[in-house]
């Protein structure tokens, strides 16, 4: 039922996408710009959400609580509770929009990883992928999987005169933008957040870009040139809400923390 | 707070060890191929390549020494003489010693997978690349001549001892001089070639498309005699029995064709894929499908006998000396051993 209802359908999308511009590289580009563009209604339901969030850390109600009860973790749960509903947020809220998400990213990944069949097996199955009505075998295949020095359907590595070794340069872009893509939209600290949370925050603004990179490293060069556009459209999407800190990209320079708000 | 972090890498790592394992940078789905004499089997394993005897299926001896997940090995080997030749997907084309098979040299000289065999002829390899170059070497490994397509090649080449004409994946049959590796003709078929061709006694060269076409081309200009559509795509090359063609296609079946004029005399329904060549056994012709069955017909297309083994069964059969070799994909056993009634001799 996956197959049929995620990974068929996106195989056949970005091959009509791929038919059209004859460059799978494109295509992919396209593919993804498309398909998160379909999922921004989701994507600034859950952005609204963790700001809504973000901004709760700075009310002073909320403040006063994590003081009031920090040796009473029940106490203090079924006071967030009443302090979320008396605000209307939904700690909630941002998940579901993940949820839905998540799937679809994943099948857009696999759907991505058939599409560039560089063998005969992997060939077979996206033949069989295909609905026989819409996209013709003889006028697809082959795929013209080239794009400047890239295979689409092999890692990248970018090889310069003089120098023994690929440089791996996909994989640095990827570090790069998802460095930036998580890195501007953690909020500077507030007056309430605690040590243990701003090190997990700091911990996965390093870990998630170098696991990225290792993927972009290991992985075809479709796969991390759909990281890279995924990482650039979510930088812009956040950027369209208006609410990013460009200023903790910068190692080293730690924003002034932000006064409570609703202090009396 | 080190409890958290500890349980943050490990779920960090496992996120991506699961998102590496579902793909591969270098996809190692395909089917294998197996080549024999009179009294060895070879055939393509993965990481390794085996030597067994014939009669037994004992290993005489495995390549490399040191498997590398690096190396991977599909395509069948080639026999020349003392030498077996062998093409793994790093794009590394080996001679190996056929009695103890230690490396007797390397071609290092291509940049992609090696899918389709090497074909040997008049003590020349032909080894066709997915790079676009099919590369021509003399028995010691020396490169005498490349021929540059322009998309991958996956199929083994066929000659006639002066010609040798290669399908590609560009839609395209090319015909390269064998002393030169000159261009003499291409035609466009209009599909994707993914199987070899079949060059016929009379010199007639049949060659089946992914676009459900089987077409005779004259070897002289390239020129099209006839084209038959088939039920399903053909992803290997018919056989031959007098003055028939057999050949499997993706749908299903099996197609008897008349050799002069392309007319389909009979297809036989398995209804199950069939992308492997047949292999002619004396008057009878076996064919091998997706849902483990080998189906072994009389030249009329009678059913003589249908052993069921295991597994997917795409790769080319090999009829030699007695002994139907049958290679299982993802089956309890990786090759089996038929005699030509289809009675299980060995596996391994």
């Amino acid at each position: 039922m996956w197959d049929s209802l995620i990974i068929t359908p996106f195989i056949n999308f970005l091959l009509w996408i791929y038919s059209l511009v004859g460059n799978l590289a494109v295509a992919i580009i396209i593919f993804t710009a498309v398909t998160r563009l379909l999922l921004y209604p989701l994507t600034a339901k859950q952005i609204k959400s963790t700001q809504s969030m973000q901004e709760l850390q700075k009310n002073q109600k909320y403040i006063d609580l994590q003081k009031k009860y920090k040796d009473d973790k029940e106490k203090l749960a079924q006071e967030q509770m009443a302090l979320y509903k008396e605000l209307g947020v939904s700690p909630f809220a941002s998940c579901l929009p993940t949820l839905i998400q998540f799937p679809i990213i994943i099948g857009l990944y696999q759907a991505l990883i058939q599409t560039v069949a560089s063998a005969p097996m992997d060939l077979l199955n996206l033949i069989n992928h295909l609905y026989p009505s819409f996209l013709k075998v003889s006028t697809l295949i082959p795929l013209n999987t080239r794009f400047l020095w890239m295979d689409m359907g092999q890692p990248e590595r970018l090889y310069i005169p003089g120098i023994s070794f690929g440089i791996p340069v996909l994989a640095i872009v990827v570090i790069i933008t998802t460095y930036i893509s998580t890195k501007i939209i953690t909020p500077p600290p507030t007056a309430g957040a605690t040590d243990q949370s701003a090190m997990m925050t700091n911990m996965m603004n390093i870990y998630m870009p170098l696991l990225m990179g290792w993927l972009a490293w290991t992985l075809s060069s479709g796969l991390a040139l759909y990281f890279v556009v995924t990482n650039l459209i979510q930088i812009l999407q956040y950027a369209i809400t208006g609410r990013v800190y460009w200023g903790n990209i910068l190692p080293g320079k730690k924003p002034a923390p932000i006064k409570p708000v609703g202090k009396k | 707070m080190k409890i958290n972090r500890f349980y943050l890498v490990i779920t960090i790592l496992l996120l991506g060890i699961l998102l590496s394992s579902c793909t591969s940078a270098t996809a190692t789905n395909s089917w294998t191929g197996v080549s024999a004499n009179d009294s060895t089997v070879f055939f393509a394993n993965g990481q390794t390549v085996l030597a067994l005897h014939a009669d037994s299926g004992a290993v005489i001896w495995t390549y490399p020494d040191k498997p590398a997940a690096s190396r991977l090995f599909y395509a069948a080997p080639a026999v020349a003489g003392d030498l077996v030749i062998v093409g793994d997907y790093s794009g590394v084309l080996s001679g190996v010693g056929i009695r103890d098979g230690k490396d007797q040299w390397q071609f290092t000289g291509a940049k992609g997978r090696y899918i389709g065999s090497p074909l040997v002829v008049n003590n020349t390899i032909i080894a066709p690349n997915v790079d676009a170059n099919v590369y021509a070497l003399d028995l010691t490994g020396k490169l005498l001549w490349t021929f540059k397509g322009s998309h991958a090649f996956w199929a083994t080449p066929v000659s006639d001892g002066t010609t040798v004409y290669i399908p590609s994946l560009d839609h395209s049959l090319y015909a390269v001089s064998l002393a030169n590796g000159q261009l003499k003709w291409k035609v466009d078929l209009g599909a994707p070639l993914v199987g070899s061709a079949l060059l016929a006694a009379d010199g007639t060269i049949y060659v089946g498309t992914l676009s459900s076409t089987l077409v005779a081309l004259n070897p002289v200009d390239g020129s099209v005699k006839w084209t038959q559509t088939l039920p399903g795509r053909v992803w290997s090359a018919p056989v031959a029995l007098d003055d028939r063609l057999y050949v499997g296609d993706d749908s299903g079946k099996i197609n008897l064709i008349k050799a002069a004029d392309g007319s389909i005399i009979k297809s036989i329904d398995l209804q199950s894929g069939i992308l492997g060549n047949g292999a002619v056994m004396n008057n009878n012709i076996a064919f091998a499908d997706e849902k483990s069955d080998v189906i072994i017909i009389d030249k009329d297309g009678s059913r003589i006998s249908t052993p069921s083994l295991t597994g997917k069964l795409y790769s080319n059969l090999v009829f030699s000396n007695g002994h139907l070799y049958v290679l299982s994909t993802k089956g309890s056993k990786t090759l089996y051993t038929l005699d030509a009634n289809g009675t299980q001799i060995w596996n391994y």
